[in-house]
C-alpha cells in the first residue's frame, strides 16, 4: 500500500475530528468500563481477604487434640498446600467468685499462631513469665477486673475435685481472638494467654487446638471441597469459612460469572460502538471504489480507521486502571496497616484486552466482508436489501398514524442488531447494578440483624432473695437465688457518672422485677394455679415464674413489639402512661410423672383487669421474701395484649422460665413502687458507645464503675466493632462499585445515543422542517427509552434467581460436607431443608420494593437524559444556526 | 390577487466580529396566492437564507415576514411548528425524504404530524397529477431521482398549504426530469391556487415562472 494512500487516510481522519472524536471515546469508556470494574472487584476481592486474614486469623484448618477423651481422634494434619502451624493449649475454664464456671479459659498460644493469626493488643505485651498472662476484655469483665495492665489477677479453676487458684501479673490486653475466630466447636480456645509453664502452675491441658495456615498462592480453590477432604469420622476438624468464604458477591461462582458479565458488557459497548461506526462509512467506502480505490484499498482503509481510532484507546482504557489501582492499594495498605495487596492477574489483563481487540478484528473482518462491491452499492442509497425487506415487512403489517411510534419503529428495523445489543448491554449493566443494591441491602440487613441484641455494655445487678414457703405439713422450704428486684439496683450516683462519660451514645434503662406477681378475678380457674395447688397439697413447693421488664423507652419497645406481634386492642397512649400491660404467656412445664406435658394460661385476656402484688400474696402458698416482708401496695392495671407462646427471641429476652412475662412501662413501675412505698431504682442497663469513646476513658472508665458497684457486665464492643467494620467494608465495596458502573454506563449511554442522534441528524432535521413540534421530541426520546429500558425490569428477578441459587449451592455444599441444621424463621425451629433456609435468607436479605423502585428510578432518568441529549441533537436546528 | 406571503426591508448577517457576512440586504418582497415565482441568483448570493427566513426555519436580524398577513418572526415553536405543517411545504435538491419510510407514507407524514388522517383519495389524486401512482408503496432507495423529487413535491402539496418553498428542486435532475419537475410545479400551482417559490441557479427552469426575481449579494435587482 502506498504511503501516499496511508497519509491520505490518516489526514481523512484527523479531518473528521469529531466524529472520530466519538469513536474513539466511546471505545475508551467501553474498555475502561470492563477493565476498572472487574479490576476493582478483584482489589476489593483481595482487600477482604486481608481484612478477613486480620479478623479471623490466616488459617484453613484446625484439629482438635483431646488429652482427656481416647475417642477423640487425633493426627498431625500434612498438606503440601500448608505453609505454617501453629498450636493453643486449652486448660480449664475460669471460675469467678462464687466459684461458678465463666465462659473463658485458660491456656496458651505458640508464637507461629500469634504471627499467622495476627494476635494482637489492646495495651501491654503477652506474658514471657510463669507468673505473667494477657486476658481478654471478656474475661476481665466476668472476673470483675479492670482493664488496666501491671494489676494482679487471681484466676481460679476447677482442677479435677479441687478448686486452685494462682495470682498472676496482667502484662497486656489482647483482642478476643477467641471470640473473633469464631471456633464454635464444643472446645473454645484460650480467653487468658499464660506461657506453658505458666498454665503448668495451675493446671493441666486439657487440649490443643492446632492451626494449619494455607499457601495463598491455594486460597483460591474450592475450600469447602479440599477442606472436606479432612473431615473423617472420630476427628474433631473445624474450617475456617469466615476467611475463605467471605469474599466480594459472596463466592467464588458468583465473582467469576460477574467477571464474565463485564467482559459481555463491554464486548457488547465495543461491538455496538464499532457495528454502528462501521454500517455508517459504508456509503463514504462506495464513493472511494467509485472514485476508483481497489477492494484492498479500502479494506486497508477500513483496518487503518478502526485500529487507529479504537486501538490506543482501548489499550488507555486498560492500562489506567491498572495505574490507578495500585496507587489505591498503597494508600489503602498503608492506611490500615495491611500488607501491600495489589496484585497483577496477567490472565484477567490479557483476556479483557484479548476481548476488546478481538471484537473489533471482528468488527474489521465482517465489514471487510460487507466491502464488496454489490453490497456497497447497495449501501449507496442509505437502506440495504435486507434492511428494505424489514421495512417491507413492518410496512404491510403496521399501518397505524402515530408518526412518532411508527419513526421509532423503522428506526429498529433499520438497525436491528444495535438494539438488540443496546438492549442486552443496559440489561447486564442494570443487572449488575442490581446485585449491588441487593448485596448493599443485604450488608445492611446482616448488620442490622447481628447488631439488634448487642450492646457495647449490658449491665445487671440481681439480688440473692430468700424465699421461704412451708409445706402442708409445716417444713419449710428454704430458697435463696439471685432474682432481679426493683429496689436493689445501680445507684443513682453511679447512674449519673455513666450519662456523663465522654462517648456515651445511648443509655437504655429497664427495671426488671420478680418480687411481684399478678392477681386476677378468676385466677382460681386457672390450670397453672390449680395444678401448683395440687402440688402444694402433696407437699411439692412449684411456684411460675413471673417476671416484670419496666421499659424507659417505650416507644422502641412498642415498635419492636408491633413488628413482631399484631396488638390490635392495645393503647399506646395508655402503655406509656403506665395503665396497660403487654402479657406474654408461655406454657408452664409439668414434672415429675407429667414429663413432657404443658399447662397455658387461660384465664386472662386482653381487656382484663389484673393487680400487680407483692410475691408474697401468692393466693395458695404461703410465702416470704426475706428481703420485702409483705409490700403493701396493690397496683391494677389493664392488659392491653396477650402474646401466647412467644418466639425464643422474645422468651430470652423477658426471661426463659417465666409462665408470666408482663412489659410495661417505667411509669408503672412508679406507681407500683409508690403504692409499696419504696424507692425504685434501675438494675439493668444497655449502653451504646459512640465514636468519640476510647478504649481509656471509656471502656475502662465503665468497667471501674461496674466493678465497684458489683454489678455483673459484659461487652460485646469487640463484636460490635468487627460487625461495624465489616458492614462499612461492605457498604464502601458495594457502592463504590454501583457508583463507578452506573457513572460509566451513563456516560457510555450519553455517548451511545450522541452518536446515533448524528446519524439521525438529518432525519431530526426534516421532521423539524415538516412542523415537528417541541413536544413531540419529549414523547420520541421517552418512548425510545422506553422501549430500550423497559427490559431493565427483568434484572430484578433475575438478580434474585442470581441470589437465590448462590444460597441454596452454598447451603447444600455445607450439608454435604460438615452437615447443615439452622434455625428457621419461618418454622421457628432448626432445619436441615434447604429451600426453606434459601427462602429464610432470600426474605431476609432482599427488599423487592427497593430493588424494583431503583431500576424504576433508573429507568426513569435514562429517559430523562435520553430526552436532553436528543433536544441538543435538535435544538440549534430551530434557529438554523447548525446550517 | 391576495398577498400570501410578504417579508419587509428583511436583513441577514452571518458570523461575528470581523468576520462577518451579510446574507441579506433589506430585501422587501411580496407572492401572491397562486404565484410562481422563481428567485435565481449565484451561489452564495443569499438564495438559501431568504427560503429559510421565509420559511420560518430562520430569523432575520431585521425587518419582518407576513404569512397570510401575520407577523411569524415573534411566535412561539409550537406556533411555528403549526405554521410551517399547515401553511409552509418544502421541496429540498436532494429530495428529503425519510429512507425507511414508502412513497405514500412518506407523503402522509406532516398530515399525521398535524395529528389529521389523510385523505386518501386526495392523496391519489396528487399522486396520479405527478405522475407516481405506481411508486405508491416503494422506499426512495427504489425510485429514481426523479420519482423522489416528485414524491417529495407530493409531500409539499398533500397537506394544500399556503406556500410551497423549494429550494433547487431540480439540482440533482437530469434535464428531461428537472422540466417535467418544473412544469409539474407550475401545473400544480395553477391547479391547487398555491404559492409556489422556486430558489434556482437555472435560469431555463426560472423562465417556467411567472415571476422572476434575481438575488444579487443579498439584494434583490
Amino acid at each position: 500500500m502506498s504511503n501516499t494512500f496511508l497519509k491520505l487516510i490518516l489526514t481523512g481522519q484527523r479531518r473528521r475530528k469529531r466524529e472520530m472524536r466519538y469513536v474513539s471515546l466511546a471505545a475508551f469508556i467501553s474498555v475502561l468500563f470492563m477493565s476498572s470494574v472487574t479490576l476493582f472487584q478483584t482489589v476489593m476481592d483481595r482487600y477482604l481477604m486481608e481484612t478477613n486474614y486480620q479478623n479471623y486469623g490466616d488459617w484453613v484448618l484446625s484439629a482438635v487434640k483431646d488429652d482427656t477423651d481416647s475417642t477423640v481422634r487425633f493426627s498431625e494434619l500434612s498438606h503440601p498446600y500448608f505453609t505454617a502451624s501453629g498450636v493453643c493449649v486449652t486448660g480449664a475454664s475460669l471460675l469467678n467468685g462464687q466459684n461458678e464456671p465463666i465462659r473463658a479459659c485458660l491456656g496458651t498460644a505458640d508464637e507461629e499462631v500469634r504471627q499467622f493469626g495476627n494476635l494482637s493488643l489492646y495495651d501491654g505485651r503477652f506474658p514471657e513469665a510463669e507468673n505473667e498472662i494477657a486476658m481478654d476484655l471478656t474475661s476481665l469483665s466476668a472476673l470483675g477486673y479492670r482493664y488496666e495492665t501491671g494489676q494482679t489477677i487471681r484466676i481460679t479453676v476447677q482442677e479435677e475435685d479441687t478448686v486452685a487458684e494462682q495470682d498472676y501479673l496482667l502484662t497486656g490486653i489482647i483482642k478476643s481472638f477467641a471470640a473473633n475466630w469464631k471456633h464454635r466447636f464444643r472446645y473454645p480456645l484460650p480467653n487468658c494467654i499464660v506461657t506453658k509453664e505458666g498454665l503448668a502452675r495451675i493446671c493441666t491441658p486439657r487440649y490443643a487446638t492446632y492451626f494449619y495456615q494455607l499457601d495463598r498462592r491455594y486460597e483460591d480453590l474450592d475450600m469447602q471441597e479440599f477442606t472436606s477432604a479432612f473431615f473423617l469420622p472420630g476427628h474433631i476438624r473445624e474450617y475456617n469459612s469466615y476467611v475463605y468464604e467471605n469474599r466480594i458477591w459472596g463466592s467464588k461462582d458468583m465473582f467469576d460469572s460477574v467477571k464474565l458479565l463485564l467482559t459481555l458488557i463491554g464486548a457488547l459497548a465495543v461491538g455496538y460502538l464499532m457495528l454502528s461506526y462501521v454500517s455508517q462509512r459504508r456509503k463514504w467506502y462506495y464513493r472511494l471504489r467509485c472514485a476508483g480505490a481497489d477492494k484492498a484499498q479500502i479494506r486497508f482503509l477500513i483496518f487503518v480507521e478502526a485500529v487507529c481510532g479504537t486501538f490506543p484507546y482501548a489499550l488507555l482504557g486498560m492500562t489506567i486502571p491498572y495505574a490507578v489501582g495500585a496507587a489505591v492499594c498503597l494508600g489503602l495498605s498503608a492506611g490500615q496497616g495491611l500488607p501491600y495487596f495489589f496484585v497483577f492477574h496477567p490472565e484477567d489483563f490479557f483476556g479483557q484486552m484479548g476481548t476488546a481487540l478481538g471484537i473489533i478484528l471482528f468488527v474489521i473482518l465482517c465489514a471487510w466482508m460487507g466491502c464488496r462491491d454489490q453490497r456497497l452499492s447497495q449501501n449507496s442509497h442509505g437502506v440495504t436489501k435486507r434492511q428494505l425487506r424489514r421495512l417491507r415487512r413492518d410496512a404491510r403489517t403496521h399501518r397505524n398514524r402515530n408518526t412518532g411510534r411508527s419513526f421509532l419503529r423503522r428506526q429498529r428495523k433499520l438497525h436491528p442488531f444495535q438494539y438488540t445489543a443496546f438492549v442486552l448491554f443496559s440489561f447486564g449493566v442494570c443487572l449488575l447494578l442490581t446485585l449491588c443494591l441487593n448485596k448493599l441491602w443485604q450488608s445492611g440487613q446482616e448488620y442490622r440483624l447481628a447488631k439488634e441484641d448487642l450492646h457495647d455494655f449490658t449491665a445487671s445487678r440481681q439480688n440473692n432473695l430468700a424465699m421461704e414457703s412451708p409445706f402442708m405439713d409445716g417444713a419449710i422450704s428454704a430458697n435463696k437465688d439471685p432474682a432481679y428486684d426493683m429496689y436493689d439496683g445501680i445507684s443513682d450516683a453511679s447512674g449519673k457518672e455513666i450519662a456523663s462519660l465522654i462517648g456515651i451514645k445511648s443509655i437504655e434503662r429497664i427495671t426488671m422485677d420478680a418480687t411481684h406477681i399478678l392477681q386476677w378475678q378468676n385466677k382460681a380457674d386457672s390450670p397453672i394455679e390449680q395444678h401448683v395447688l395440687e402440688q402444694y397439697k402433696q407437699n411439692h413447693i412449684s411456684i411460675p415464674g413471673t417476671y416484670f421488664s419496666y421499659y424507659e423507652d417505650c416507644g422502641k419497645l412498642l415498635k419492636e413489639l408491633k413488628k413482631d406481634f399484631e396488638l390490635k386492642k392495645l393503647d399506646p397512649a395508655a402503655f406509656r402512661n403506665g395503665e396497660e400491660i403487654v402479657l406474654m404467656l408461655s406454657p408452664y412445664d409439668i414434672w415429675g410423672d407429667e414429663a413432657d406435658k404443658q399447662l397455658l394460661e387461660t384465664t386472662i385476656h386482653a381487656g382484663d383487669t389484673v393487680e400487680i402484688v407483692s410475691a408474697e400474696e401468692q393466693l395458695h402458698i404461703p410465702l416470704e421474701i426475706k428481703d420485702h416482708v409483705r409490700l403493701p401496695g396493690c397496683v391494677p392495671v389493664k392488659v392491653g395484649a396477650v402474646i401466647k407462646n412467644p418466639p425464643l427471641n422474645w422468651k430470652w429476652r423477658v426471661g426463659f422460665g417465666a409462665s408470666y412475662a408482663i412489659l410495661a412501662s417505667q411509669r408503672l413501675a412508679e406507681r407500683v413502687a409508690k403504692a409499696d412505698g419504696q424507692t425504685l431504682c434501675y438494675n439493668y442497663l444497655n449502653i451504646d458507645l459512640n465514636s468519640a469513646s476510647s478504649f481509656e476513658s471509656t471502656q475502662k472508665r465503665l468497667a471501674d464503675i461496674f466493678s465497684e458497684q458489683s454489678v455483673t457486665y459484659s461487652s460485646d464492643s469487640e463484636e460490635i466493632a468487627l460487625l461495624r467494620h465489616t458492614f462499612v467494608r461492605n457498604v464502601c465495596i458495594y457502592s463504590v462499585l454501583l457508583i463507578t458502573i452506573l457513572f460509566i454506563f451513563l456516560l457510555l449511554w450519553v455517548h451511545f445515543h450522541q452518536l446515533q442522534d448524528r446519524y439521525r441528524a438529518k432525519e431530526y432535521r426534516l421532521l423539524k422542517q415538516l412542523g415537528m413540534e417541541e413536544a413531540f421530541w419529549a414523547r420520541i426520546s421517552l418512548k425510545e427509552s422506553f422501549w430500550e429500558t423497559v427490559w431493565m425490569i427483568i434484572c430484578v428477578p433475575c438478580s434474585y434467581a442470581m441470589m437465590a441459587f448462590e444460597i441454596y449451592a452454598d447451603f447444600k455444599k455445607q450439608k454435604e460436607t460438615v452437615g447443615l441444621y439452622l434455625w428457621s424463621d419461618t418454622l421457628y425451629d432448626y432445619t436441615g431443608d434447604l429451600m426453606l433456609l434459601t427462602r429464610d435468607q432470600m426474605r431476609l436479605y432482599t427488599n423487592p420494593v427497593i430493588s424494583a423502585g431503583f431500576v424504576l428510578a433508573l429507568i426513569l432518568g435514562l429517559a430523562a437524559l435520553r430526552y436532553l441529549v436528543i433536544r441538543r441533537c435538535v435544538k440549534p436546528d430551530a434557529s438554523g444556526k447548525s446550517e | 390577487m391576495k398577498t400570501v406571503l410578504q417579508c419587509k426591508e428583511i436583513s441577514k448577517t452571518y458570523g461575528s466580529g470581523q468576520i462577518q457576512v451579510q446574507a441579506l440586504k433589506k430585501c422587501s418582497l411580496e407572492f401572491t396566492q397562486g404565484e410562481f415565482a422563481a428567485i435565481v441568483g449565484k451561489s452564495g448570493s443569499g438564495k438559501s437564507t431568504l427560503l429559510k427566513i421565509l420559511g420560518t426555519l430562520d430569523t432575520p436580524d431585521e425587518g419582518e415576514v407576513l404569512l397570510d398577513g401575520e407577523s411569524v418572526l415573534h411566535l412561539s415553536d409550537k406556533r411555528l411548528s403549526k405554521i410551517r405543517r399547515r401553511k409552509i411545504g418544502f421541496i429540498y435538491q436532494d429530495y428529503s425524504l425519510f429512507p425507511e419510510y414508502t412513497a405514500y407514507e412518506n407523503i402522509i407524514m406532516p398530515i399525521h404530524l398535524d395529528g389529521r388522517k389523510e385523505h386518501k383519495e386526495h392523496v391519489l389524486e396528487v399522486l396520479e397529477t405527478l405522475g407516481i401512482s405506481g411508486c405508491k408503496d416503494k422506499f426512495p432507495s427504489e425510485m429514481s431521482g426523479g420519482e423522489q423529487q416528485r414524491t417529495a413535491i407530493a409531500r409539499a402539496l398533500c397537506i394544500s398549504p399556503a406556500v410551497i418553498l423549494a429550494d433547487e428542486p431540480t439540482g440533482n435532475l437530469d434535464a428531461g426530469n428537472a422540466n417535467e419537475v418544473v412544469m409539474l410545479m407550475s401545473k400544480a400551482a395553477r391547479l391547487y391556487s398555491q404559492t409556489i417559490l422556486m430558489v434556482t441557479h437555472d435560469r431555463q427552469m426560472a423562465d417556467y415562472a411567472d415571476r422572476i426575481l434575481v438575488i444579487a449579494d443579498g439584494s434583490i435587482g
